[in-house]
């Protein structure tokens, strides 16, 4: 027998089986219900935390006086990214602040090209400032009081955490001229020592190491002390950012429901024939079993991976959008190949099972019954395998013992794929942990191990048992 | 030899305990461009020995060619050769006719536009031109069953496997039936079919094999098995004369060669070891007796079946 006649049929019957899934309703429904579940779970996850994201978008707003008739006091407002430049063309609404609900829209203004706009002769008044980008919303007030304020400038700042690690130490000052322009010169001086001079927008940027700080700004004769701490990095469980993110989607949601979509594809994918008698008529086509074989896991596999891509990529554009970038790319990058690994495991089961079971049924109660016990039943069976063996949750050896019985789990193997290529700020480092004490070839090689495994004995199968 | 059986058989269930002999060293041959019925009751073995001729299952012992292919060692070559048809055929539901044939045609290695023409023709051929953009969920029984004879002849195999081809159907599907494949047969192909309607077998077939409890009880022409019957032992008269006395049956039972004198309301049976209508005759008209007529009973195929297999057909 040729190669060629090896895997006779298998194109064939993937081509089949492909169009047949993708065209069904069960596809089509799971499909659509998985993108909604990942988009709105990347859009919410993504809110989650404290701090949140760092803003492309820094919305600055201040005080103008030109003149000392408060009435023709206004209100300047300045957008810049989180390193000071400025950002043109962003759509800004002035309203008035009633003393309880939203605010009553006065006046629009696009910022010019050096991200300024200017709301004039307004008025002693509650005032506020609102900018919109994408699905984000800042608002901002302040108050035109009745006498003209006595000194030079006002300082605005920020504190962040551009490097996501939980130390806010970085800080961006703007610092306005009374009249509403941008002062630029004013010295910036830590501890005494001058650091630098605010630009032309009145913007300056400065790191800090954790630590305690005295920060004193001089323009015009005039000075502005502050004092300023910055904590030390401290990653906290819900820290948020695209990578926190991805870890929701795919430890959490993807684990969970990619399994089931797999199964929902295949797990009568020959049940169904067999009842319906076409496998009788398929098996007497010029086809080798090995060929029928790769070819039924193909077409079933191709017909959930498409979608799965699909769906993965519109969660990972969510996180881009809502979580202020794009996660982590080898982390990217091991999601979706542990994510397909997943899935042609999970497909391999069910075409084991139905090459010995007879009706759609019995094979509908097997893929319950495999889901449940993989995906939750086994953690418990090991918790109390563990006490009865002796071993003490929360111990180093419970831990191993915790990792090993993981890679007999399909679910379990792509966690242990995906931990090790999880960025460190994701969990607080946890993310090396959950595969503990194992190395991180683990994974990808309990899933090599898995499919290589499924595959041939689902063409023993298919050679002995099918018919 | 298109098809030549070697001491096959299948056992079912073998891991667990003895299992079931479900064919017993079953050996026969089937001619080239014959049409070969394949008899017997059910669970005699039918469905279990064409499945394995049509590769579907594989023997647990002995050997089998079809088209000169051993089906064990060149299975592609005999799929090649074949056009097989269920007893039940079953389809995609959802996928039309013109699909199937589309789809089943890839695996032969036909080009799309042979593949399309193939496909008008043969849907002309069975009677279902109009219906093969339909999906086969909303085909009957009958449908079903010629666009499984269609499917088998899809790529002009030489040999047709067909388990009950008129099973089910009405008598215009079954004479419908009966003249295609006569009709392939002029044109070439060996069919091996299976049946239960013996009338049916001996009108369409030009050979036959009985099966029994997984064994092959005979295997021949039509009239060789007739003959095997006429041979064996008995020939059945029929005498048609309403007035007979006890005397005269007395005597017909005395005769050499008589085995048994049955009455009936017209007459007689008579059956004896060999065709001794001359010496009946004689004897009555000798007595007075009035002879309107006297003849020999056909032998029927199923009169065959059940002396061959010990029972009735089912």
């Amino acid at each position: 027998m040729t190669a060629a006649d090896l895997f006779r049929g298998a194109p064939i019957v993937a081509r089949r089986d492909f169009l047949a899934n993708v065209k069904s309703v069960r596809v089509v429904v799971i499909s659509v219900l998985m993108l909604l579940l990942m988009v709105g779970a990347a859009f919410g996850i993504s809110g989650l935390g404290p701090g949140g994201p760092v803003s492309d978008y820094v919305l600055w707003v201040d005080l103008a006086y030109p003149s000392a008739d408060p009435s023709q006091a206004g209100v300047v407002a300045w957008v810049s990214d989180a390193f000071g430049a400025p950002r043109p063309g962003v759509e800004l609404v002035l309203g008035e602040q009633p003393p309880t609900g939203d605010i009553v829209e006065r006046a629009r203004q696009t910022t010019n090209a050096t991200g300024w706009v200017s709301f004039e002769d307004l008025g002693p008044g509650n005032w506020a400032v609102r900018m919109q980008v994408g699905l984000s919303t800042w608002t901002y007030g302040v108050d035109i009081e009745s006498v003209r304020p006595l000194w030079n400038f006002t300082v605005q700042w920020q504190q962040l955490d551009r490097a996501q690690d939980g130390s806010y130490g970085d800080f961006l000052w703007h610092v306005v001229r009374l009249d509403g322009a941008g002062a630029r010169g004013a010295e910036v001086a830590v501890n005494g020592t001058l650091v630098g001079t605010t630009d032309a927008n009145g913007f300056f940027g400065y790191i800090f190491e954790p630590g305690a700080y005295d920060v004193n700004i001089t323009y015009l004769g005039d000075w502005f002390l502050m004092p300023v701490f910055v904590n030390e990095p401290q990653p906290t469980p819900l820290q948020s950012g695209p990578d926190t993110v991805l870890f929701f989607l795919g430890f959490v949601l993807m684990g969970i429901f990619a399994p089931i979509v797999a199964i929902a594809v295949s797990y009568d994918a020959l049940t169904k024939e067999r009842a319906h008698g076409s496998l009788e008529l398929l098996l007497v086509r010029p086809a080798s079993r090995t060929g029928l074989a790769l070819g039924k896991f193909l077409g079933a596999f191709a017909s959930v991976a498409l979608p799965i891509l699909g769906i993965s990529f519109a969660a990972l554009a969510a996180i881009a959008v809502t979580a202020g970038g794009w996660p982590d790319a080898v982390f990217t990058a091991t999601f979706l190949g542990a994510t397909l690994a997943l899935l042609a495991t999970y497909i391999l089961i069910m075409l084991v099972l139905s090459t010995f079971l007879k009706s759609p049924g019995t094979a509908l109660i097997m893929a319950i019954v495999v889901f449940i016990l993989f995906s939750f039943v086994w953690g418990v069976v090991f918790f109390f395998v563990s006490l009865a063996l002796g071993l003490q949750p929360g111990t180093q050896a419970y831990f191993l013992a915790n990792s090993v019985s993981s890679l007999f789990n399909p679910t379990g193997v792509y966690q242990l794929t995906l931990s090790p290529a999880m960025p460190p700020n994701v969990l607080g480092g946890l993310g090396g942990f959950l595969g503990f004490g194992l190395p991180a070839w683990a994974g990808p090689v309990a899933f090599a191990v898995w499919i290589g495994g499924l595959l041939i004995l689902a063409i023993y199968l298919f050679q002995k048992k099918i018919a | 030899m298109m098809i030549e059986v070697r001491g096959l058989t299948k056992i079912y269930g073998r891991g667990r305990g003895d299992g079931t002999k479900a064919l017993d060293a079953a050996t026969f041959e089937v001619p080239a461009r014959s049409i070969y019925g394949f008899l017997g009751p059910n669970g005699a073995g039918k469905t279990t020995t064409i499945r394995i001729l049509a590769t579907i299952l594989s023997p647990t012992e002995g050997r089998a060619t079809v088209a000169g292919h051993d089906i064990l060692d060149a299975p592609l070559k005999v799929q090649a050769s074949i056009g097989y048809m269920p007893e039940y055929p079953g389809f995609y539901p959802t996928m039309t006719a013109e699909q199937h044939l589309d789809y089943w045609g890839r695996f032969y290695g036909m080009p799309r536009a042979d593949r399309r023409r193939r496909t008008k023709e043969l849907l002309d051929l069975v009677g279902l031109g109009a219906e093969g953009g339909k999906k086969l969920k909303a085909y009957s029984h009958g449908m079903h069953k010629r666009f499984g004879l269609a499917q088998a002849l899809l790529h002009d195999p030489p040999v047709l496997i067909l388990d009950e081809p008129a099973g089910g159907l009405d008598p215009h599907g079954i004479v419908f039936f009966r003249n295609l494949l006569r009709q392939l047969n002029r044109e070439g192909k060996t069919i091996f079919l299976s049946s239960h309607i013996l009338s049916e077998v001996q009108q369409t077939s030009t050979h036959i094999g009985v099966i029994h409890r997984g064994r092959i009880v005979s295997s021949g022409t039509i009239d060789a098995i007739q003959s095997r019957i006429l041979g064996a032992g008995t020939v059945r008269i029929l005498v048609e004369a309403p007035a007979l006395s006890p005397e005269v049956l007395e005597g017909l039972r005395a005769m050499h060669d008589v085995k048994d004198v049955t009455r009936a309301d017209w007459g007689l049976i008579v059956s004896a070891g060999t065709d001794i209508r001359a010496e009946i005759n004689g004897y009555l008209v000798q007595r007075g007796v009035e002879v309107r007529g006297i003849k020999l009973a056909e032998v029927t195929l199923e009169d065959a079946f059940i002396a061959l297999t010990g029972g009735a057909p089912t």
